[in-house]
Parts: structure tokens; C-alpha cells; sequence
């Protein structure tokens, strides 16, 4: 969880080295971006040739031991991935460059900026929202059709997970920061029944929610966070997107913003293929689980030195319970 | 105990206070957004001095009815998990769930009290 910190000129010194090798510029008015308990987001223009560039810099914490346990995609494998994305048609940063080790940066990458906003509260509640809102939900189940139907040669780095398997990693997880809690041990048992016998392998992106989309005023025009992408059972995707945890207050259970038929429809028409509702109520159900365990994780992180990883982490830990009470309404509904 | 003079959760209040209506309308950015969050954190521990106390009472006595035990709380919560780990509690024992989320609505009662009531 730790990660290097720059001050602001010397990391804005060493981005316009970085940049420099395509063309002599300058970065200008680099600034960090509130948000990202995981990662560093900056903001910088780059003026080069008498032309201005908006871009954003983004640097991902060293990679933790042990890899590969949870999927988590190298800053090179993440940048490859969202490139076949935007060949398949779906709306995925431009990467310009990924750092190398000896650019003083840390893991990341370059991206060209998308305009819009990302926050889940603006984009649930704003009135220059509303336009957008009515049609998310279909453009969301449009994008998600697009992304289960990528190519997967060249993305031999992806990890295949199966719902048995990911529950295994989770559990995992649990056991490694210790935390002991009774409705932890019961989800973790109800979703071990109720894992579904019957999935079709395709991309996932396993993160696909409202806050890690660019929207304006026409809709959704970025999808972000490609990082803990996989193969498994493209419902979970449907699944996350419903969260309320990630509905920001909103009245629409996709998202906070759209209707759950609308997104089906459009997933099914552009996939051609039938939306599953009780397993995407199962995927609901054990993202909630699984968010439930993020938050225990990050609320028990630490610094080598023993004091708490930082507090917006500590923060996070506080809201275990939210996605937990969920569960239990979901697990009901659907008895 | 000696009688602290304010309260912890009034100390906690004075804080937390300070930074919201002082502190919070000077900041943009980063340390807004981060300082946002220590006033968060500061409110959680607010009502947990406050409200504790009530809720692990609650807690600890549908706890003891449901295991048949007089053990202290975290003991029972111990045996709790115990029971769901290794499958020898059925998960729809009689009493199970509701004793669950209605720890989860306590717990929430310090945490976020507006989750349980929004749709």
C-alpha cells in the first residue's frame, strides 16, 4: 500500500524527460486528482510544437507479494489490454506511454485526457447529468457486450477465473488480515452453496461501475480501471454494476442511474446473447461479499513502521458493513 | 473512572467540528478531499463513544440466547464464527440471520446511519 511519493516539481521534471523522447515539450500545471485509495492520478497539460495537450499520469503502487493471486495487471499489461478494448470498439483511455523503471516514476502510464467527470455523486445527481442518465444504462449494456466479446489473442497475461475459484481468493484474502467476523464467515458459506454450475469463459472486467466512468453530458465517453480484469463469467460484470455501493445515492439500481431491464435489453440485443437474471443477482450478491473483504483489507493495512496505512484507507475499513447489509437483502429477495 | 471533563465524544465533537467549519472552507484538492475524510472518521468515533456501549449490549444478548452461553462478547462472536467455518451451524439455524443483519444495522448506526434507511 505504500508508494513513493514526489513532490510536485520533481515528478513533473522527470514526466516532461519521459515525454521528451517523442518530441521536445514541457508539462504544465501538473496537478494530483482527489480519489484512487490504490493509485496516484495527476493531471498535467503538455505543450509541445506550440500545441496543448491535456493528459493524465497515472502511477500504480509497486506490485505487492504474493503476485498473481488476485488479478492485478501490470501498468504494460493494463495499457495492452485497454489498446485491444479500443480496436473492439469500446470507449478505453489512449495510452501514450508506460513508464520503464528508469524514468523515476514508479509503474504507470500516460493517457490522453477524456473530458467529463468521473465523481459518482455529480454523475447520479447533477442536472447536466439528467440527458446522460436516461440512456446509460442501455450504453452501459452496449459497452459491456462489447468488452465479453473481445479477442483474447495477445492477452495471454490474463488470468482465468472461475466463480469457485474467486471465491478461493477471497477467502484467502480474509484469512490473511485476519479479521474474524460472523456475517463475513456466513456470506463466504452462502455464496460456496449458491456458486452457478454453468458460465461461458469471456473477458471481465471486473470493475465496470459508476465512478470509474467518464460521462458528459451525451453519456458514458471513457471506461476506467482496466487493472483487475480477467476471463471468467461475463454476468459478474451486470452484477457489479448494480451495486448499490456503487449507486452513489441514485435512484436507478444500475449505477444509481438506469433501470435494470433497459441494461438487459441492450446487453441482449448487442450480444445476442440472454441475460441470466438470478446469476447476475448472484454476482450482486458476492460482489457485495467480496467488496465486504476490500474493505476489511484496506482498513486493516498498515505502514512497515505499524501505524495505519493512511486515513482515507482506515476510512474504507469503517464501511465493511454497508456492502454486508446488502448481501442479506439481496440473499432474501432472491429466497 | 475518573469523570472526564468533556466527554470523549464531545472532545471528538469539538475536533471534528473545527475541522468542518473552519478548517474544511479553506482547502481544495487533495487535502479538502482528505481532510473530508478525517472529519468522517471523526464523526464515526463520535457516536461510537456515544452509542456503543447500548449496541454490544444489544448484540451480546441475542448472541447468548442464540448460542446458549454467557460467555463476554468477543468469546461468543469467536465461537459464532467457529461454527460458521467449519459448518457445524446450519445458515438457516432459527434466529441466525436476523441476528446477523440486525448486528450489521448496529454496526452501521455508528459507521453510516443513513445506509439502512435509503432504498
Amino acid at each position: 500500500m505504500e508508494q513513493t511519493v514526489l513532490d510536485t516539481q520533481a515528478a513533473a521534471d522527470r514526466l516532461e524527460r519521459v515525454l521528451s523522447r517523442h518530441g521536445v515539450g514541457t508539462v504544465q500545471n501538473l496537478r494530483r486528482l482527489t480519489g484512487g485509495a490504490t493509485k496516484t492520478t495527476w493531471s498535467f497539460e503538455w505543450v509541445s510544437g506550440g500545441v496543448t495537450e491535456a493528459l493524465i499520469l497515472q502511477q500504480m503502487p509497486a506490485a505487492t507479494a504474493p503476485a498473481r493471486r488476485v488479478p492485478k495487471l501490470s501498468a504494460r499489461e493494463d495499457a495492452a489490454l485497454m489498446h485491444v478494448a479500443r480496436a473492439g470498439g469500446v470507449p478505453a483511455p489512449v495510452v501514450r506511454v508506460v513508464l520503464s523503471e528508469a524514468d523515476g516514476l514508479g509503474e504507470g502510464y500516460v493517457t490522453e485526457a477524456v473530458p467529463g467527470e468521473t465523481l459518482g455523486k455529480r454523475v447520479v445527481n447533477d442536472e447536466a447529468f439528467a440527458g446522460a442518465r436516461a440512456s446509460m444504462a442501455q450504453q452501459c449494456g452496449q459497452i459491456l457486450a462489447a468488452i465479453h466479446r473481445l479477442p483474447l489473442q495477445g492477452l495471454q497475461f490474463l488470468q482465468t477465473l472461475s466463480p469457485a475459484q474467486e471465491l478461493d481468493v477471497y477467502a484467502e484474502l480474509l484469512r490473511d488480515c485476519a479479521v474474524r467476523h460472523p456475517a463475513l464467515s456466513f456470506a463466504l458459506r452462502w455464496v460456496r452453496e449458491h456458486l452457478p454450475a454453468d458460465w461461458t469463459p469471456a473477458l471481465v472486467h471486473a470493475d465496470f461501475r459508476t465512478g470509474n466512468l467518464i460521462v458528459d453530458p451525451e453519456g458514458v465517453r471513457c471506461v476506467l480501471d482496466w487493472e483487475i480484469a480477467r476471463i471468467g463469467d461475463p454476468m459478474q460484470d451486470l452484477g457489479v454494476l448494480c451495486m448499490r455501493s456503487w449507486r452513489f445515492g441514485g435512484a436507478g439500481e444500475v449505477g444509481g442511474f438506469g433501470d435494470r431491464e433497459d441494461l438487459y435489453a441492450a446487453y441482449e440485443t448487442a450480444s445476442g446473447q440472454p441475460v441470466d437474471r438470478a446469476r447476475v443477482r448472484f454476482w450482486e450478491a458476492f460482489s457485495n461479499l467480496k467488496w465486504a473483504i476490500a474493505c476489511a483489507r484496506r482498513g486493516s493495512a498498515i505502514r512497515s513502521d505499524g501505524r495505519p496505512a493512511s486515513v482515507e484507507l482506515c476510512a474504507v475499513g469503517r464501511r465493511m458493513e454497508e456492502p454486508l447489509w446488502d448481501f442479506f437483502q439481496l440473499i432474501q429477495e432472491a429466497a | 473512572m475518573t469523570v472526564f471533563v468533556p466527554s470523549m465524544a464531545r472532545l471528538v465533537q469539538a475536533a471534528a467540528d473545527h475541522l468542518e467549519h473552519e478548517l474544511l472552507p479553506t482547502l481544495e484538492g487533495y487535502h479538502r478531499y482528505q481532510t473530508r475524510v478525517c472529519v468522517n472518521v471523526l464523526r464515526i468515533v463520535q457516536r461510537q463513544a456515544e452509542q456503543g456501549a447500548v449496541l454490544e449490549a444489544a448484540e451480546w444478548a441475542r448472541l447468548s440466547e442464540l448460542l446458549q452461553s454467557c460467555e463476554a462478547l468477543p468469546a461468543l462472536n469467536d465461537v459464532l464464527v467457529g461454527q460458521l467455518d467449519d459448518g457445524s451451524l446450519p445458515l438457516d439455524a432459527p434466529g441466525l440471520v436476523p441476528h446477523l443483519q440486525a448486528t450489521l444495522g448496529e454496526a452501521l448506526a455508528i459507521n453510516n446511519p443513513i445506509w439502512t434507511r435509503q432504498p
